[in-house]
């Protein structure tokens, strides 16, 4: 008997169990253990490893049926199988094009390949409907590459993951990683301004650390794409009316759905009214609209946006 | 149990096989727990099939076989607990236990691999006409990483849909087509007329490798650059030799980039956010924010955001562009003016 049918065997038996079972109760069922208590124990740690190590979820429970109550071991179905995803034949085949089409730095290619297998196996389509290439730069490293291993857990399981940022520790709620022009970005609320903030992955400097999973509410991608910066803030909230040119309105509504316009002028302007907890996030509002926006009330509101400006031009009030 | 001729022929064979000996035990394991299930989920099917489809020899697939048919089973080891395996004029039917029924869950780096590199073709509808690939990725998130939904994107770069698509089908038909270009370098639009043979995107942008005929070579451009593509009614013959002498693979081309250095703004996180909600990306270095540099609307917005103590410089000349900025601030405050004044003469009245 071989290491290659004992792992075989072992894996087998841990799944086909309903309770979990003891080191001695494997080794006795499982053909291929041999050699005094010292030997045999040391090669049953090294099997239990290698299983891990192929990504079993072999789980260590309590037999508190024995006296005294000792380790036991099951692999959960539910966590070992597969769902299967049905995919259909069309669609293997164009995963196999993007695993040929796409390369992302700092990734082992067979990853891929094994991955695609245990989906179903890899499907060659006669017509190859993706041309393209894409290079997508990684973090660098390959322990830059666990931080994308990290970041993708966190924000696939609602786990909360702090790390060093500069020389500032942060706790944030992952909501969102992208890759944009050659960059990785984390976006999340950062617990200590409770507000949203954006990350590049490069630019974190350790101490990464992930919590268990399902720690918060994830915003929906909507509330996501339309965050609205003046709404994240601990300032007392005012309320603040700003005109919005009719040749910009189409923009801002698309990028802020469900805006409170409350009052639209014979040309098309509106005037919208916004709470506002916070006034960098106003700014970034009206600034990005330039000449297209103004603001109309409170007064002091207004003045402090017109003497921003003559900021600007060495004029005073 | 019953034994197939073939396997038996196969089985005499068996010492002649020498270059296993690199294979490790846990490779040869995790190849079985994933080709396993499969045949068993969709038999009979052929000895080629499964080689083809899991990439491996046959040599290999009949050799495992025989391995779990010989060796595989639980406790106590009773005839309905071991593994029968049929091969007949190379069909293969396994009955197995009541386990290795699905494979084994994707890890970590193999769900984040094979969603990355999807959901970045993705996002472009030109290369994915018919949706195949998104249906695909749907499916993969919904077993692999449920929660994910839109919180794992890939953006390729930028570029208009209608030049992508054009240069997309004419990479696949050969197809010659006319650009209009414009080049940063001398900052002039030029028609051309090209052979696409690559489009390909590098860190975030698109590039098409082409023939050109003005220049009589291979040359690369940004996809973001062309203003306009047409495709003419002629074809290449991609085999010609003309078309060979270019370099596949990784290259930069950062140094074509004018960038901006921004210091002391006032909010650089918030900076930073505005100039990545415009197609950029920004790079903190201590305090200084080096960007490429968008177009003039963009770095009026950035500076106006940044706040007038704000220093912004060309990043290759050292030039300020601080005028940009002041500029920005006179046509917004002339906003301001005119309504205040309008204002004034309603009170008047």
């Amino acid at each position: 008997m071989g290491k290659t049918d004992r792992l075989l065997n072992l894996v087998a038996a841990l799944i086909n169990t309903s309770r979990p079972l003891t080191a001695e109760e494997l080794i006795e069922r499982v053909p291929g253990y041999s050699g005094d208590g010292e030997s045999l124990r040391r090669m049953f740690e090294r099997d239990k490893e290698n299983l891990r190590e192929m990504g079993i979820p072999l789980q260590t429970e309590l037999d508190e049926t024995r006296d005294p109550p000792r380790d036991a071991y099951i692999v959960h179905r539910n966590e070992y199988e597969l769902p299967d995803p049905k995919l259909t034949q069309e669609e293997l085949a164009a995963l196999h094009l993007a695993r040929s089409a796409v390369h992302l730095e700092g990734m082992d290619p067979d990853d891929l390949g094994d991955g695609l297998r245990k989906l179903g196996g890899v499907v060659a389509s006669d017509d190859p409907s993706i041309a393209v290439l894409a290079h997508i730069p990684g973090l660098g490293d390959e322990q830059a590459h666990d931080l994308l291993e990290k970041a993708f857990l966190a924000v696939r399981d609602y786990r909360t993951i702090s790390f060093l940022y500069g020389d500032k520790e942060r706790q944030v709620q992952p909501q969102r990683v992208w890759s944009s022009r050659g960059s990785w970005y984390l976006t999340g609320i950062d617990q200590s301004v409770e507000d949203l903030r954006h990350f590049r992955l490069d630019r974190i400097n350790g101490n990464v650390q992930l919590s268990e999973p399902d720690a918060f509410e994830p915003l929906s991608p909507a509330e996501l794409s339309s965050f609205r910066p003046w709404e994240y803030g601990a300032e007392v909230p005012v309320e603040v009316t700003v005109l919005i040119d009719s040749a910009v309105k189409h923009a801002v509504h698309q990028e802020f759905d469900g805006l409170n316009v409350i009052e639209t002028h014979d040309n098309g302007d509106q005037v919208i009214q916004l709470d506002v907890s916070n006034m960098d996030g106003l700014y970034r509002f009206i600034y990005s609209l330039l000449e297209f926006c103004e603001v109309l009330a409170p007064v002091d509101v207004r003045e402090q946006v017109i003497a921003d400006l003559e900021s600007w031009t060495g004029e005073t009030n | 149990m019953y034994v197939s001729k073939s396997l038996q022929i196969w089985n005499r064979g068996r010492g002649r096989r020498t270059e296993m000996a690199r294979e490790t035990a846990v490779d040869k394991v995790e190849r079985i727990l994933t080709v396993l299930p499969w045949i068993v989920e969709n038999q009979p099917v052929s000895v080629t099939e499964v080689c083809e489809r899991f990439e491996i020899s046959s040599r290999d697939l009949l050799q495992d076989l025989d391995f779990v048919f010989h060796h595989v089973g639980v406790h106590p080891f009773t005839p309905d607990t071991m593994t029968d395996i049929y091969i007949e004029d190379g069909i293969i039917e396994v009955h197995l236990g009541d386990y290795f029924r699905r494979p084994l869950k994707l890890n970590v780096p193999e769900a984040l691999g094979l969603i990355t590199a999807a959901q970045a073709l993705t996002q472009r509808s030109e290369i994915d006409p018919e949706g195949v690939l998104q249906r695909a990725v749907s499916k993969l998130e919904a077993v692999l990483a449920p929660g994910l939904q839109e919180a794992w994107k890939v953006d390729l770069g930028p570029g208009l849909p209608e030049v992508m698509q054009t240069l997309h089908e004419a990479v696949q038909t050969h197809r010659i087509v006319d650009l209009q270009y414009y080049s940063h370098h001398s900052n002039s639009v030029s028609e051309r007329r090209v052979h696409p043979l690559e489009l390909m995107s590098q860190a975030g942008w698109w590039y098409l490798e082409a023939w050109c005929e003005q220049a009589g070579e291979v040359r690369t451009f940004r996809v973001d650059r062309i203003q306009t593509s047409h495709p003419t009614k002629s074809h290449f013959d991609a085999s010609d030799a003309q078309y060979q002498d270019r370099t596949t693979g990784v290259r930069t081309f950062a140094a074509e980039e004018r960038r901006v250095e921004i210091r002391n703004a006032r909010s650089p996180h918030l900076v930073e956010a505005l100039m990545m909600s415009g197609q950029s990306t920004a790079q903190l270095d201590d305090d200084v924010l080096v960007a490429p540099l968008m177009s003039t609307g963009w770095l009026e917005r950035v500076m106006l955001l940044a706040g007038s103590q704000v220093q912004v410089t060309d990043a290759e000349s050292g030039d300020s562009l601080r005028q940009v900025g002041s500029l920005a601030a006179e046509r917004v405050l002339a906003r301001y003016r005119r309504s205040a004044a309008r204002d004034d003469q309603r009170s008047r009245v």
